[in-house]
């Protein structure tokens, strides 16, 4: 149990790392921004394999699954939003579009974290870096 | 700041600085300019070939529109269940 809220307090620290240290790799704001959301992508969506993986284990409990199950669900359509906010960006590059990717990256932030928290206290940390390789 | 960044940034400037001479006149147009434009050309190309490595197998800065939101669609939860069960069954 220790060592689970030990790795629960890392997991969302780890996971800005990560993406500050990945979207350094890109050259232009666009690609920065692409590459950040597909990291940021990767990550949950092996999390939450590892979530649904302990829930047919029987290690979360049922209240949990569906309340990280909704997050998820809440952060796929945060992340839908800036995938088409990013690629309207791309298309127009005007002021307009611009003003609705950050507010889509702003939103799609809050969901972030949302599922951290709900989530993150029940997957292991280590098994997740090693998917995604950071 | 990264090897491949300074080498980068070293190369624009060496790039303008060269360009610049030889508009000016400074180097005028030897022989030998013409391989030095050559081995510019391929020091270019090897240092952006070093940058899309870095950033990975995806070029990030060139995907079209339908590329990004194709890359960024996320999986289903039915989908997520699936993984889950195959790699347990795995």
């Amino acid at each position: 149990m220790f060592r689970r809220m030990r790795d629960s307090r890392i997991v969302p620290v780890a996971i800005v790392l990560l993406l500050v240290f990945v979207a350094a790799c890109a050259t232009t704001p666009i690609g920065k921004a692409v590459q950040s959301a597909h990291v940021q992508k990767q990550i949950v969506e092996a999390s939450a394999v590892e979530f649904a993986k302990l829930h047919l284990q029987g290690t979360v409990p049922e209240d949990s699954y569906l309340k990280g199950k909704e997050a998820y669900g809440k952060w796929a359509k945060g992340e839908v939003a800036v995938a088409k906010t990013l690629a309207d960006w791309k298309r127009l590059g005007d002021t307009e579009s611009g003003k609705r990717l950050s507010e889509a990256l702003r939103l799609s932030g809050d969901l972030f974290r949302a599922y951290v928290d709900a989530v993150g206290q029940f997957v292991d940390l280590k098994a997740l870096r090693a998917k995604i390789g950071g | 700041m990264d090897p491949i960044t300074i080498l980068t940034m070293a190369i624009s400037i060496g790039t303008t600085a060269w360009k610049a001479a030889k508009a000016a006149g400074i180097i005028g147009d030897p022989e030998w300019a013409k391989y030095a434009d050559a081995g510019l050309a391929v020091l270019v190309k090897g240092t952006e070939i070093a940058a899309k490595i870095k950033a990975g197998s995806t070029d990030y800065d060139h995907l079209t529109p339908d590329e990004i939101e194709a890359l960024l669609k996320p999986a289903s939860w039915d989908e997520i269940e699936a993984r889950a069960k195959a790699e347990l069954e795995g």
